[in-house]
């Protein structure tokens, strides 16, 4: 591999009907880097995220994960859109944690977490569950292993969900509000959870609304407004020193918000 | 109010209850009775309903409703597939299926499969095999398609609603993960339209069980086929309908009470908690002494 950014988002555009939600983004991201990227709803956060694993197709624009070219190869002067197989075979290495969970609430816990790799990577079953053992050891939840998701707190659930992506052993976990659908006094747990990841050297790229970690954790904040990048730099500078006024403002609004909670 | 022993609540009393009951009541008592003084020979009933022609027939019933069943559910979960298929043909082609057989009585289909002779007195592939299509399209043959198509152009419908149920997220996570479209469908999808589907298909299967006397008509020896057999010759028509009845109750009451157990089983599962009786033998199974104490003592 080469020593350029893990990361390389080049001039993304997508739109879905008459409203273009991605305007020509581009972003990097080293290994091991963290990026936040912040924005107001709407401002094509998610879909960034869902392009770079191409669940998502773009309408223009690159995206290279670890030297691959994301969801299409060159050929005869084009860029085609790959095989559904192969494509499924790039998201392996590419981790996702939902805003609400997702997990796959007919099975149990050890199962969501095994279930990837047994069948995208053919891990025997018996090494699947020690892995997964492992990676429920890692995020705390080792005694729920055969408990269902409905049993769980919601919490436990994204902890769960992060066990599950980093179980397929990803160059790169995407986090898309991991935290927003979770009560106040649960979202404490998860942050631990993907600060210990990012300590021990997870490329991740975090979509989020909670500006203290975005301030403590990120190498880099991404400021997103109405599908284009307004402003990027470390935590310090975006957060405290924002230079375009619309990063000023929501960033005013945001912490307005949390003073009155 | 206020002071003194507080006053007893006592529930409202419905006279209207008991007048009503007691005429509904009389009135089944007439018809009973109606049935009992009438020109029927009971007497002979309990002979015919175990009798070797019978039995025979009810057979032949059951079998005809589950390899339709089992057909439909085939086509009717590939169909389905097809029809949340991307592409346009696939999915046309489903719609077409679906629009075809569920559109025209699954009676008229039994007949076009049992005529089909008429159109192609002989099929097979040239130079490899050839029969004649009278010999092919037995009674029996003809019922298993008649109904086992029909049944698949329903069950496509109930099959594609259960499939569209599921959280759309589940997918996304599944995809994210590496999973191919198959298992996704496969492990994710499916196993999760389930609770959605089944009781459907329970109350389908029952309707099954009935809908296959329609294939006396074209000479399938099934249970009504067997009666009607009966008393073309003794001329007992009523006792013979009444037998034939008899057994279809029997069918479609057991079918019910499977039914049931299923959707016991699939629903509530994955809707409610784990019963105490569950979570003890699931612990017992697992040979986890110390889990079976704490799901015991949690309760």
């Amino acid at each position: 591999m080469s020593d350029g950014p893990l990361l390389v988002v080049e001039n993304l555009r997508k739109s879905f009907g008459d409203n273009e939600v991605l305007r020509g983004v581009s972003l990097s991201c080293e290994k091991a880097e963290v990026v936040c990227v912040i924005g107001p709803s709407g401002s094509g956060k998610s879909t960034l995220l869902h392009c770079i694993n191409h669940l998502e197709a773009p309408d223009s624009g690159t995206i290279v994960v670890a030297d691959q070219l994301i969801g299409y190869e060159p050929r005869r002067g084009h860029l085609v859109a790959l095989k559904d197989r192969d494509t499924a075979r790039q998201r392996r290495d590419i981790g996702m944690v939902f805003q609400r969970f997702n997990l796959f609430p007919h099975l149990t816990v050890l199962d969501n977490v095994t279930l990837a790799p047994r069948l995208a990577r053919g891990v025997a079953k018996r090494e699947a569950d020690e892995i997964g053992m492992k990676m429920l050891a890692s995020v705390g939840l080792s005694n729920r292993r055969d408990s269902f998701a409905r049993e769980l707190s919601g919490g436990q659930q994204q902890r769960v969900a992060i066990a599950r992506a980093l179980a397929m052993g990803p160059k790169l976990i995407l986090f898309d509000e991991p935290t927003s659908a979770l009560d106040p006094e649960l979202v404490g747990e998860v942050l631990k959870v993907m600060r210990d990841l990012a300590e021990e050297g997870m490329t991740m790229v975090v979509v989020t609304h909670e500006l203290q970690f975005a301030r403590e954790v990120a190498n880099t904040v991404v400021f997103m407004d109405d599908g284009v990048v307004v402003e990027r730099g470390r935590p310090e500078e975006v957060l405290l020193n924002p230079k375009a006024d619309r990063t000023r403002l929501f960033i005013a609004r945001l912490v307005g918000d949390g003073k009155e909670k | 109010m206020g002071s003194g022993a507080p006053l007893k609540l006592v529930a409202r009393r419905h006279p209207g209850y008991w007048i009503s009951g007691v005429i509904v009541v009389a009135l089944l008592g007439a018809l009973v009775w109606g049935f009992a003084r009438g020109n029927i020979d009971w007497g002979i009933v309990p002979h015919y309903i175990v009798s070797g022609v019978i039995i025979k027939g009810f057979e032949k019933t059951l079998l005809i409703a589950a390899l339709a069943m089992i057909l439909g559910l085939v086509l009717g979960t590939c169909f389905a597939v097809m029809r949340l298929s991307n592409n346009p043909v696939m999915s046309a082609v489903a719609w077409l299926y679906v629009w075809a057989f569920r559109g025209t009585p699954v009676l008229v289909q039994l007949l076009i499969w049992f005529n089909l002779p008429l159109v192609f007195p002989s099929i097979g592939i040239p130079g490899l095999f050839h029969v004649q299509t009278v010999q092919l399209i037995t009674p029996f043959l003809a019922a298993l398609l008649g109904l086992g198509i029909n049944e698949g152009a329903y069950l496509t419908e109930i099959i594609r609603g259960g499939i569209l149920s599921v959280d759309s997220g589940q997918t996304l996570a599944a995809k994210a993960h590496g999973l191919s479209s198959r298992q996704t469908l496969a492990k994710i999808i499916l196993p999760q339209a389930m609770p959605a589907i089944l009781p459907t298909i329970g109350n389908e299967a029952i309707g099954m069980l009935k809908m296959s006397s329609l294939a006396a008509v074209i000479g399938y020896m099934e249970l009504l086929e067997s009666a009607e057999s009966i008393y073309y010759v003794n001329a007992r028509v009523m006792e013979l309908l009444f037998v034939a009845s008899f057994w279809y109750l029997v069918a479609t009451s057991v079918t019910s009470v499977g039914q049931y157990y299923l959707e016991r089983h699939f629903g509530r599962s994955q809707v409610r908690r784990r019963s105490l009786a569950d979570r003890v033998l699931r612990s017992l199974l697992s040979k986890n002494k110390a889990r079976t104490k704490e799901a015991l003592t949690s309760e």
